[in-house]
């Protein structure tokens, strides 16, 4: 029983705390097909599904890590799946 | 130079994405309830009621508040500017069917992080347009600036034009990410493929 109530009382402590910031705003990251865009509030958040873009290609356009380039800062964005997409390091 | 559309394109273009979504325009200026809005937006000092119903289209629902008739131009909303709108305004529509309307209106009017997500994603539909009539890019930080007029953080616009610029990537690509501009551009290469930048018209 003393030890439920302990973990009980842990739990609501960390819930107590609020969300945790797991990432720096703006920072994005490929998650499967999806890129992801880190929020105002540090969580991260689906911005687009790469598998339901549309374009000249047939196959699914895939998640890629994309330099820097006249529209802003390096980041993740999809493309098509002919392109030569870069595998990240960890 | 891209092909300006006529009067007669805007209005079978917006006839055709009410009748696709279950839409139906009103005149923003004639509402009452978009005068209580505006009203209320100039009393928590969010934006003034004039620039509220002279500017900004509103969705609620499958109510599209308008502040122009579809297919005449006025100095402030173009032939093309009021297609565009039209596509930007039903993924909203897109958004409350994915979500659900209770959840899209409670997390849209408490949310900051929210509601500068879900004019991100709309404006995504700008990029697209643009894209598909003119062949260029447009600014995704001008775009996100303009969410300075939601009542957002700093933060949220530089989100925003995050999710911008990799959404003009994918444009740039040839890509179409919106379900409303999908339904949109294969209307529009069916019944207007002049005003594609492609189409050597």
């Amino acid at each position: 029983m003393k030890h439920l109530i302990a973990t009980a009382a842990f739990t609501a402590t960390l819930c107590a705390c609020g969300p945790m910031h797991v990432c720096a705003p703006t920072e994005t990251r490929c998650a499967g097909s999806f890129v992801e865009v880190c929020d105002a509030d540090g969580r991260w958040s689906p911005a687009e599904d790469c598998a339901g873009v549309v374009g000249a290609d047939e196959p699914a356009w895939v998640c890629c890590a994309v330099p820097a380039d006249e529209l802003g800062p390096a980041g993740h964005a999809c493309l098509p799946p002919d392109v030569d997409c870069p595998a990240e390091e960890e | 130079m891209p092909i300006e559309p006529t009067s007669a394109h805007v209005t079978a273009f917006w006839d055709a994405m009410q009748a696709r979504y279950g839409t139906r325009i009103i005149d923003k200026s004639s509402a009452a309830e978009m005068r209580l809005v505006g009203w209320f937006l100039e009393r928590i000092g969010v934006l003034d009621a004039a620039t509220f119903l002279e500017r900004f289209t509103t969705t609620i629902g499958r109510r599209i508040y308008v502040p122009f008739t579809p297919g005449t131009p006025t100095p402030r909303h173009g032939l093309w500017s009021q297609m565009v709108i039209c596509v930007h305004e039903h993924q909203h529509v897109e958004q409350q069917d994915r979500d659900g309307a209770f959840t899209f209106a409670f997390r849209y009017l408490t949310s900051r992080a929210a509601r500068a997500a879900y004019e991100a994603d709309a404006y995504r539909c700008n990029l697209e347009l643009h894209h598909w009539h003119t062949g260029t890019i447009r600014s995704p930080g001008e775009l996100a600036e303009r969410l300075r007029s939601y009542g957002v953080r700093e933060a949220d616009i530089d989100v925003a034009e995050t999710t911008l610029i990799a959404a003009a990537r994918t444009v740039k690509a040839g890509g179409l990410i919106t379900p409303a501009s999908k339904v949109a551009v294969a209307w529009l290469r069916q019944h207007a493929p002049e005003l594609e930048h492609r189409s050597g018209a």
